[in-house]
């Protein structure tokens, strides 16, 4: 009997939330590579699921929770992939952006989720909270002592930029 | 928010990783296999068939302890547990989604004895995971069937291995680790797992006591809930063809220690204390 796999449903998520899932796994491993491995890995226990039935919010929300659980007991390993394209490089960051990536690094893992998912994603606390399945009051907090911590470690000029 | 948003733009998934990564997809949905099921009646009758061919053609003299088993050196025995290790804080994994959890430790097993001339080592709850290039054990292994083992290159998973015992397996060349499960995965060392999860990535300092108790006691609790369902036969071959048996155990017990680490701050720098765990692995006969 033929199998009925949905190439339209494979090819939608994979252009619609290979990015989103590149940039949370960047953040933990700061390798395009590795982070690839991460997104192969989501997007196959992605499919182990019935997702057909989620609208694309439930989705998104999903696929980022399942990122950072990934991305949590990811081992540090050489890429399993076989053909890495030129394509793929590790990104070329300007000496300003990598100095805010590095302070951003240089957070717990929680914080740097919080701040990607609110100031680049635009989640609201309540949306983060859903998402990570965290109290509101501990997402606001979190995201408060990010940006205290990274008042710190900034300097005025680069924090209002951050 | 302008650096941070322009840096994670260049952050992308190439063309050519999506084509392959949907290609990947669209295989692995294709090749999905069927679960198939064995009538437990057909497995029991072949268990009682490997029984009885081992009752006559492996004659055993239980309970006769003439050989003994060291991990890294140390000797175990049955009255209480032998401290034989730290288990390193990266290998581990539990996937609340997936339902796996599993630790790895390095396998640190020997047996020593005389007239022995093979070792054979069998586990419950658990897997061998064994470098394919390992041809110290090629001749006899046993391809686990549990399904809750990490993804590692180059390493397959067994549940039974023999190795010569003069040729045993040295952990530090031979690189061969013990994958624990716990026997079953239920709602408890879920919640055990989704607790020790919150410490991975935050400090503990020497300020909080309340969290510094529960650091230990969630910590203790996840490790030696993954270990201490494993179980390992340990047979030993004698020159005469007579076999012995004996079975260990495992647990975890976890000792906090603090250590000085230094923030940088705008203020300068601030030097606290900070509790790091050390996971004990102790093994037992049983």
């Amino acid at each position: 009997m033929a199998k009925n796999i949905d190439v339209n449903l494979i090819n939608h998520i994979v252009n619609t939330y290979s990015d989103t899932i590149l940039r949370i796994a960047y953040q933990y491993t700061q390798s395009i590579y590795d982070s690839q491995d991460i997104a192969q890995d989501v997007f196959l226990a992605i499919m182990k699921k019935d997702i057909s039935a989620l609208s694309e919010e439930k989705l998104k929300a999903y696929i980022i929770r399942a990122t950072i659980n990934k991305c949590n007991d990811f081992h540090r390993k050489k890429s399993r992939r076989k053909v890495i394209s030129l394509e793929d490089a590790e990104p070329v960051f300007t000496p300003e952006e990598q100095n805010v990536l590095d302070e951003v690094n240089s957070l717990p893992e929680k914080y740097r989720n919080v701040i990607y998912l609110h100031y680049y994603e635009g989640y609201r606390v309540n949306e983060i909270a859903e998402i990570l399945g965290a109290k509101p009051s501990t997402i606001s907090s979190q995201l408060s002592r990010a940006r205290a911590k990274l008042k710190d470690y900034l300097t005025e000029e680069s924090y209002e930029n951050l | 928010m302008k650096t941070y948003k322009n840096a994670m733009n260049k952050i992308n998934a190439s063309e050519s990783f999506k084509a392959e990564t949907a290609e990947m997809l669209v295989s692995h949905q294709a090749n999905k296999k069927k679960i198939r099921f064995i009538p437990i009646a057909a497995v029991a009758a072949s268990l009682a068939l490997v029984v009885a061919l081992g009752a006559i053609f492996f004659p055993t003299s239980e309970n006769n302890n003439s050989f003994i088993i060291t991990a890294n050196a140390a000797e175990l025995n049955s009255n209480s547990f032998t401290t034989i290790g730290e288990l390193p804080a990266s290998n581990w994994r539990a996937d609340v989604d997936e339902n796996e959890i599993y630790v790895i430790a390095d396998f640190a097993l020997e047996v020593k004895g005389e007239n022995i001339k093979n070792v054979t080592y069998t586990i419950d709850n658990g897997a061998f995971a064994v470098p394919d290039a390992n041809d110290k054990l090629t001749a006899s292994k046993k391809a686990s069937k549990k399904v809750c083992v990490p993804k590692r290159e180059n390493k397959s998973f067994y549940s039974e291995i023999t190795a010569k015992y003069n040729n045993q397996i040295d952990t530090t060349n031979d690189n061969v680790e013990i994958v624990f499960n716990p026997a079953k995965i239920d709602k408890d060392i879920i919640l055990v797992a989704e607790r020790y999860g919150k410490f991975a990535d935050v400090w503990v300092y020497d300020t909080e006591a309340e969290k510094i108790n529960n650091y230990q006691k969630t910590t203790e609790e996840f490790f030696s809930g993954a270990v201490k369902d494993c179980r390992i036969k340990v047979q030993a071959e004698y020159s005469d063809g007579t076999i012995e048996t004996q079975r260990l155990t495992y647990n975890a017990d976890v000792k906090l220690y603090t250590e000085p680490l230094t923030f940088h701050t705008k203020n300068g720098d601030e030097t606290r204390n900070v509790y790091i765990a050390k996971v004990n692995l102790k093994a037992k006969l049983v």
